[in-house]
């Protein structure tokens, strides 16, 4: 029924906004796209952790992908949206500005990613697709959640 | 064909589980026929079963085995304990191979034929005898072929009368297996002659009831055409399977109570399809409360109805779910019966087990924690804690010792007690195991109480059996008991009479996935707290003399003449302080193994039973965090783990080790302080007040450096100097890793390296004053053996010395500044802390003056009436109550003090080394000033 199913090599992309950037989370991984809910802080947490939140009696941490991608933190007020995420049984929600279409694209128009583009992106990227004139960077949901260790140790 | 095998060893080991108790139990009482019917009819459904499935080693094995139980059955054999041992011997080869098959989905290689050997000697030999006796039903049942063929009969017609339309469907929802064995049973029974002629109908009525009506005929005549076909005599097959004379319709209640069909009704259900369900109910839970919030707010609305019957409905909801989790004690008991005859048997032992609340209900997960310690305990009670029969008669017992197992509810939590009427812990074999293993020292040994050695059982490494038998006394044992009980939330406690027995209370909470959390809040911030652990919450406002101290920078509560440290949440967690002025602090003292301590935070909420949802991944290693949960408000909430607390704070060392006796200790003397005992490179044993010490770390060797004569540590950024316990650097690196006594002022840190730490105890702090300059301030007593007490500040002096003598050192400015400006001033510290005596008095004689300290007023005056005359005299005015009374009046009757300041000690005062001292110095020096000469006059007058 799905593209997917039929035709596989297209890859299926949740194209997400970060900052000014369009980032593909894989599809298969994103079990649920929801408007900001009420985040509750943890403290200690690394740095990129926004918090929990409360997805219907469930447990969701939050991770903010603009500071996950080293940008300036998010202006208070603005809009974002989060996109539900799942790894090892966990549920997680990454933080984004906006959420976009779904995306089939070539598995094989796939372009390696620029040399030049900073370490911490190309860490988290498995790829790209110009997709309309613009760069859709791939997420790699793995190295998503390998976050820094806390700052201090004690 | 695997769902068919799984579903045989999940059943299998179930049943085994039950034989085992049975077994020993039918021993007991040979008389008792349900329990043999049960017996017999695992193992014969497992004969089936094997037989069905082509497992050869199981079916040679269970039918061998059942051969024996039927003439236990049939009253032919005296239910003797060789018998019965080779039966549970048989029951251990079932087991294996089902737990081989379980792993590897065939049977494990193996040779049982001495086994089979051994049940068919007894079976040959005692049945030869009885065979005269019930010759007819035995010839009726050799005529129809024998056990073996009525079981294949009763498969092949239940296999046919499955596929037949007629009487397939009566089949909906029945348990072919149990059919076929109550089928068996009957036939059995009836060729026996042990049931009366109709078992079979009989068993058929139970199972189908009314649906029976009409297919009765069709069922009989499967089985016997089944009989026939294995080549049973046709006659013999009709009195098999003749109808009940219409009389014996209702026939004993015997045969009634043990047809399995009569039990409990169950299914099987996968935990993870509780858990899942489990998760939606607290869904749901949540969504109720919202709703029910809503309804507060309009209490008007239509919905108020039905939204209250959902309130209902879902509380009973929670409520029926969570039992689906909750399984009766005996699960984790069932075991037990059989291993305790192995053991008595295998000891030369007589031993009663003796169970009671078996049916307490806990939930499976707790069940499976607990169950490997209460095995461990049962083994040490019949190896350490019985006597042998001789020993028993000798000392007026009953030959047969006699273990008993408790179980109940108590409060929210289950209460386990194991006890056993055997020969008690002796408390001074185990003060020579622990001196000779190393864990004490004579005087420690000889200074505790026999309560106190019995505790350190729980030490690890500790074994008072005098040889390492098969069965326990390895040494690793209570140790690991204790550390499992506790990592499930739950405590054990230990009592036990010399002589007369030991006794082992372990408190275990039901369930794991929900527990009372005192939620509290700190910054704005909402955290919930497992309530076991805590003790008490203590506000600190300043009433009754409750408020927080600052010792070197720590704090600490002086609660009940005890000192607590203080770990701060915010500080802990390195939350912000909001804007404005904060409430109260309010405490919350818990206690994580021996160690107990306060945390400090800004307002405690109610208790609420909380569900417990694991830490994500990302965040597992914050140690400080045991879990996450959510409010009823939909917050998600942080549930803190005591223990990733007290390690954070610096505990660290206090939880791995010692920590018993500082517990016992403390119990015995409240007026004590802690004190860290370490013994030094030279051998020397120390004590560093606690309070004191910032951390213990571990130093490598390794990461020593050296610069210009100092020994040096990258510590937190910065670099620590090193000393020996003589207050010198490190000469060189130590050949392995030593603990390290971080001692901190400020944003500076000192290491003080010792051999080891010895201990840490709750010391009655008998401080006499010695030289300032040895690094010691006054000796104590440790456990009967006198320890030096370290004067940290020696070692701040000598660091700054050494190495930094700069102007940021200002106690060691004043100090000295007062030493040859204060030369020959006396003065008399009167406190009933031993803290603030041992405190105070080093730090006044190292300023230089000559200080006399007192206990309580009566010392004082004693000094007063022996003429001793003071330039001032500091006492602690701030306690109310008795102590500050005595004072008054004393100091009343002190008619020639009068003349002499008095200085109070406000608890603000207590200050181990920080700047503050400057204060109290200069009060010091202030005071006398006022008064320059009265210490003359007074000496002349």
């Amino acid at each position: 029924m799905t593209p997917a199913t039929t035709e596989p090599s297209l890859e299926g992309l949740v194209a997400v906004r970060v900052g000014d950037q369009m980032i593909g989370v894989p599809l298969l991984r994103v079990q649920d796209v929801i408007a900001p809910v009420r985040i509750d802080r943890v403290p200690l947490a690394p740095f990129e952790v926004a918090g929990s939140l409360n997805l219907r009696g469930r447990i969701i941490t939050a991770v903010d992908m603009r500071r996950r991608l080293g940008l300036a933190p998010r202006e208070i007020g603005q809009p974002h949206m989060s996109v539900i995420v799942e790894r090892g049984g966990e549920l997680y929600a990454l933080q984004v500005e906006d959420v976009g279409d779904v995306l089939w694209l070539d598995r094989a128009a796939r372009e390696p990613l620029p040399v030049t583009l900073a370490p911490e992106w190309r860490a988290l990227c498995d790829g790209l697709h110009r997709h309309d004139d613009a760069s859709l960077l791939i997420l790699n949901i793995e190295q998503t959640f390998t976050l820094s260790a806390p700052a201090a140790g004690a | 064909m695997d769902d068919v095998i799984n579903e045989f060893i999940a059943e299998a080991r179930e049943g085994i589980e039950a034989v085992d108790a049975k077994l020993v139990r039918f021993e007991q009482t040979p008389d008792d026929p349900d329990l043999l019917g049960d017996i017999f009819r695992l193992i014969h459904s497992l004969k089936g079963g094997s037989g069905f499935l082509g497992l050869m080693r199981l079916q040679s094995v269970t039918h061998a085995a059942e051969n024996v139980l039927g003439l236990y059955r049939d009253g032919t054999l005296a239910v003797d304990a060789a018998s019965v041992t080779v039966i549970l011997d048989a029951v251990d080869v079932v087991r294996a191979v089902i737990e081989g098959l379980a792993e590897t989905g065939v049977e494990p290689e193996g040779d049982d034929r001495a086994l089979i050997g051994r049940l068919d000697r007894i079976y040959a030999g005692d049945s030869a005898p009885a065979a005269t006796a019930s010759a007819a039903s035995r010839s009726l049942l050799e005529r129809v072929g024998g056990d073996a063929t009525l079981d294949a009969a009763c498969e092949g017609a239940l296999a046919l009368l499955v596929t037949v339309p007629v009487t397939g469907p009566l089949f909906a929802g029945i348990d072919l297996d149990r059919v076929q064995a109550e089928w068996r049973e009957a036939l059995c029974g009836v060729a026996r002659a042990t049931a009366a002629p109709g078992a079979f109908q009989r068993a058929l009525a139970e199972t189908f009831g009314e649906a029976l009506a009409g297919h009765e005929a069709a069922f009989v005549q499967a089985v016997r055409q089944n009989l026939i076909d294995l080549e049973g005599e046709a006659e013999a097959v009709d009195t098999l399977l003749a109808a009940p004379p219409a009389e014996r319709e209702a026939e004993p209640a015997r045969a009634d109570r043990s047809e399995p069909a009569k039990g409990p009704q169950t299914i099987r259900v996968g935990v993870d399809t509780l858990e899942g369900l489990m998760t939606m109910v607290s869904e749901l839970v949540l969504i109720r409360n919202q709703l029910i919030q809503t309804l507060r707010a309009q209490p008007e609305t239509p919905f108020a109805g039905p939204l209250h019957r959902l309130n209902q409905v879902t509380s009973e909801l929670q409520e029926g779910v969570m039992t689906t989790r909750m399984q009766p004690i005996s699960g984790a008991w069932a075991k037990l019966p059989r291993l305790v005859r192995d053991l008595a048997s295998d000891l030369g032992k007589r031993i009663d087990l003796v169970m009671t609340g078996e049916d307490t209900e806990l939930d499976r997960q707790v069940m499976e924690l607990i169950r490997d310690p209460l095995t461990h305990m049962i083994r040490n009670a019949a190896d350490h804690g019985l006597e042998t029969p001789e020993q028993r008669r000798a000392a007026g017992k009953p030959e047969t010792g006699r273990i008993t197992l408790l179980a109940r509810h108590e409060g929210g939590a289950i209460l386990i007690e194991m006890a056993d009427d055997g020969r008690g812990l002796p408390a001074a074999r185990i003060r020579d195991k622990a001196v000779e293993a190393g864990l004490i020292s004579p005087a420690q040994a000889a200074a505790m109480s026999d309560a106190e050695a019995r505790q350190m059982i729980f030490l690890p490494g500790f074994s008072t059996a005098a040889s390492v038998t098969a069965v326990s006394g390895r040494g690793v044992g209570m140790d690991v008991v204790r550390t499992n009980i506790e990592a499930i939330g739950g405590a054990i406690e230990l009592a036990s009479v010399e002589g007369q027995g030991t006794r082992f209370s372990i408190r275990i909470p039901l369930t794991l996935s929900i527990i009372a959390g005192l939620v509290v809040e700190c910054c704005g911030e909402r955290f919930a707290m497992p309530q076991a652990s805590i003790i008490e919450l203590v506000s600190a406002n300043g009433a009754a003399g409750r408020r927080i101290e600052q010792i070197n920078g720590a704090e600490v509560l002086r609660l009940r003449d005890r000192l607590l440290p203080l770990v701060s949440l915010q500080a802990l967690l390195g939350l912000e302080a909001p804007e404005g002025p904060r409430g109260e602090a309010c405490i919350v003292v818990a206690r994580v193994g021996a160690f107990t301590f306060g945390v400090i935070v800004d307002r405690v909420f109610d208790t609420e039973e909380i569900v417990v949802k694991p830490v994500a991944t990302i965040l597992r290693h914050l140690k400080l965090y045991s879990g996450a949960t959510i409010l009823g408000d939909g917050a998600v909430i942080m549930i803190l783990d005591f223990k990733g607390m007290a390690v954070e704070a610096g505990a660290g060392a206090l939880l791995n080790g010692g920590d018993d006796m500082a517990a016992e200790t403390a119990v015995s003397d409240d007026r004590t302080e802690s004190l860290l005992v370490f013994r030094a490179a030279d051998g020397g044993l120390k004590a560093a007040p606690l309070a004191g010490v910032a951390r213990i770390e571990e130093l490598e060797p390794a990461a020593l450096e050296w610069a210009d004569g100092r020994s040096l540590l990258q510590y937190r950024g910065q670099l620590m100097p090193v000393l020996n316990a003589d207050g010198a650097p490190l000469t060189s690196a130590p050949p392995t890793k030593r603990p390290l006594l971080v001692f901190s002022r400020g944003e500076r840190s000192l290491g003080l390296m010792a051999e080891e730490i010895v201990d840490i105890v709750e010391a009655a702090a008998t401080a006499e004053l010695a030289g300032s300059s040895t690094g010691v301030s006054g000796s104590v007593v440790v456990a009967g053996r006198a320890t030096e007490l370290i004067d940290v500040d020696f070692y701040w002096r000598r660091c700054d010395g050494v190495a930094e003598p700069r102007l940021d050192a200002p106690p060691v400015e004043t100090q000295s500044v007062g030493a040859f400006v204060r030369a020959s001033k006396r003065l008399l510290v009167v406190d009933e802390s031993p803290f603030t005596r041992m405190l105070l008095g080093p730090l006044l004689a190292q300023a230089g003056y000559e200080v006399e300290v007192a206990g309580d007023a009566e010392a004082a005056l004693a000094m007063h009436d022996a003429g001793v005359a003071f330039d001032l005299i500091l006492a602690d005015t701030s306690h109310a109550g008795p102590a500050a009374r005595r004072l008054a009046s004393a100091f009343g009757r002190a008619s020639a003090w009068h003349a002499t300041p008095l200085l109070g000690l406000g608890t603000r005062r207590m200050a181990g080394g920080d700047p503050a001292d400057d204060g109290l110095l200069a009060d010091v020096a202030e005071a006398l000033s006022d008064t320059p000469s009265s210490h003359d006059d007074q000496e002349a007058a």
